[in-house]
């Protein structure tokens, strides 16, 4: 540590314990609910830890039966074949909203990054307009428009709709990053290298761990979104895995299944995160617009 | 090997001018300097030369052939850009080795170029490194490598030791001009630093504001400045810059300034439109500038500012009434003055040049 005053040192540590708790400990409560059965959860006091912890809500909510210690057995959940066609319709959004983003917006973030153009700050801040806007704002208009071209409970719709979000957000991220990449084109260009050339083949392997962020990033959006697939998807055969999970909250509710589907839901976000933690720090957001 | 020539190349952005009408005649073999400070379009002469600029006027030619709109790799030049910039994500190897891919040499070939090239630059053991692994003179040694595996015509650096220590500086100067001689390759070298240009050029063109101000051996440069900011540029300690006029004096034609009275220097006594009254500019270097206790008509008086002691010598640094600019005077080692003390100065009028304040230039000697 730094040589601080012991003060300052006792408010770090308070100030970390603080930030710990505030982020660890829901995510902690809903873990120690998909180990109780609903007559624990409904204990008072709560306990801190599950008095009989089972994985009894992880068999339902994938379709099968789990007998309990008790003898009793936890019948399969009446939502497992949505939360089953959740992950499997989440993935396949994610991956295809993820490969799109990452298409469209590396070169786009490079030209605005590294190119002198006419206009092109009007143009950048019409890309960027729509990350100021919130999403629930062009919902409506989305649902109208999709009743009309018969995209309402299809992927295809609700990967059009997320890739207007991520892609503006993804484009600003990248801006900065590319703008602090060495201005190695010039060495490029004495190389005799043609410019596709090395926006493909130099600076695409040099921007690689911005990159990356930016690919996990279009991939937890999308993971996570959860208003658009709410209205356009829920119910249907092109149910996300989040708009699955809140079924519990409307028909049936089973606390510790719903626990166990949201963590099913946590998981992938949180191991893409720790796996990309280290290239997050390299990212520069700064104000793209210059 | 290339004789490189400029007719009329201009550049021109937008509105705003970065190189007027620029000749220059580079000979083959030789070690050009372009000097000047930041903006004052080196740069862009060089990235013209180098094709990554397109000037918007004028022609460019190597041993006669024009390559005004040919792109750079076809002018067969090798560049060094500023910090001697590398690939990050590629290894030294690797990055030499991105200078012959466009050269349709074989593989062996290749590889036998990278040794030659390696060899003369000692850093063998560094071609397996990261350019985050090496040092500021390694990485500027792996960018000459770099430079000259390709056996280009000319070599174009620019600014390639800018961000280097000074001691770090001294000697890759050296070993740049060692190299060019012995690989007897056009160079031109872009520096904004003044020792650098004097070391290493067998000409300087020093620049300012889009115009060369002079193109000449660094003798001329330093003994023969044409302008004011020529002279007043080139040189450590600067210049010592005396504003006053011209005064005739008893069949002589003298020099005012302030209380300072003096002869022009002779050389410029047979100058015929020398007229009494003129404005002009007397201009010193330090090392003839003399510091005495005693007021005399030859004089100038001046406060000591501030005094820096450099070993072998030692600088004053005087205010001057009525003289914008500061002055100073090489002094011996064990000089002592306390700063606010009145002394008084002496230029050497043997030594002495004269500039035209209006026009900035050197007054010709007749």
């Amino acid at each position: 540590m730094m040589g601080t005053s012991p003060l300052a040192r006792i408010g770090l540590v308070v100030a970390l314990v603080i930030a710990l708790l505030w982020t660890v400990l829901p995510l902690y409560w809903v873990l120690k609910f998909a180990f109780e059965t609903s007559g624990e959860i409904a204990l008072f006091p709560p306990p801190l830890f599950p008095p009989h912890p089972q994985p009894g809500a992880f068999y339902s909510i994938f379709g099968f039966p789990y007998k309990l210690a008790s003898g009793n057995t936890l019948l399969p959940s009446g939502q497992s074949h949505q939360i089953l066609l959740g992950l499997r319709n989440s993935l396949i959004v994610a991956v295809i909203v993820t490969a799109i983003t990452l298409i469209v917006v590396v070169p786009l973030a490079y030209v605005f990054a590294r190119l002198e153009f006419r206009h092109r700050n009007k143009l950048l801040t019409a890309v960027l307009l729509a990350v100021s806007s919130p999403p629930v704002s062009t919902l409506i208009p989305f649902y109208a428009l999709y009743v009309q071209l018969d995209l309402v409970n299809t992927l295809t719709g609700l990967i059009i709709v997320t890739l207007t979000i991520t892609i503006p957000f993804v484009t600003w991220m990248l801006i900065g990053f590319f703008r602090n990449l060495p201005p190695v084109e010039r060495l490029a260009r004495i190389d005799g290298f043609s410019r596709v050339y090395t926006f493909a083949r130099i600076m695409v392997p040099l921007g690689r761990g911005g990159i990356a962020v930016a690919a996990g990033i279009a991939f937890l959006f999308s993971w996570n979104e959860y208003v658009y697939a709410q209205v356009l998807v829920t119910g249907s055969e092109a149910v996300t895995l989040p708009a699955a999970v809140s079924g519990f909250l409307f028909q049936d509710p089973e606390p510790s299944q719903l626990a166990a589907s949201m963590w099913l839901s946590v998981l992938p976000p949180f191991l893409l995160c720790f796996f990309l933690q280290k290239h997050i720090g390299e990212m520069n957001l700064v104000d793209p617009v210059r | 090997m290339a004789r490189i020539r400029l007719d009329g190349v201009r550049k021109v952005y937008g509105s705003q001018v970065a190189v007027h009408q620029m000749d220059l005649d580079i000979a083959d073999g030789e070690l050009l300097v372009l000097l000047g400070p930041s903006g004052c379009g080196k740069t862009t002469t060089m990235n013209m030369i180098a094709g990554l600029t397109e000037p918007s006027a004028g022609r460019i030619t190597f041993d006669g052939a024009d390559v005004t709109s040919q792109p750079p790799h076809h002018r067969n030049i090798a560049m060094v850009f500023q910090s001697s910039l590398l690939y990050p994500h590629l290894t030294a190897r690797q990055n030499i080795a991105m200078s012959l891919k466009r050269s349709g040499l074989s593989q062996s070939a290749v590889a036998e170029r990278i040794t030659e090239a390696a060899t003369v630059l000692d850093i063998a053991r560094l071609l397996d490194k990261m350019p985050s692994e090496l040092s500021g003179g390694e990485r500027q040694r792996v960018a000459t490598a770099k430079a000259i595996v390709r056996h280009p015509a000319a070599f174009l650096l620019d600014e390639p030791l800018a961000a280097l220590d000074a001691a770090l500086r001294l000697v890759l100067r050296s070993e740049l001009v060692n190299l060019q001689k012995r690989l007897n390759t056009t160079m031109i070298f872009v520096t904004h630093d003044q020792t650098e240009a004097m070391t290493m050029g067998d000409r300087i063109a020093v620049m300012r504001g889009g115009t060369v101000q002079q193109i000449g051996c660094p003798d001329d440069i330093y003994n023969r400045p044409e302008t004011l900011f020529v002279a007043g540029f080139v040189g450590s300690p600067p210049m010592n810059f005396f504003e006053g006029e011209t005064r005739a004096s008893d069949g002589h034609v003298g020099f005012a300034a302030g209380p300072m009275r003096g002869r022009v220097p002779a050389p410029y006594a047979g100058n015929k439109r020398l007229a009494a009254g003129q404005p002009v500019t007397l201009a010193v270097r330090p090392q003839h500038l003399r510091v005495q206790q005693a007021a005399s008509a030859e004089a100038m008086p001046a406060t000591v500012f501030a005094l820096e002691h450099l070993g072998k010598e030692s600088v004053v640094i005087f205010d001057a009434p009525g003289q914008p600019a500061k002055l100073r005077a090489i002094v011996e080692p064990g000089f002592n003055a306390r700063v606010g003390e009145r002394l008084h100065v002496v230029p050497d009028m043997t030594q002495a040049l004269l500039f035209d304040p209006q026009t900035e230039r050197a007054i010709p000697v007749r």
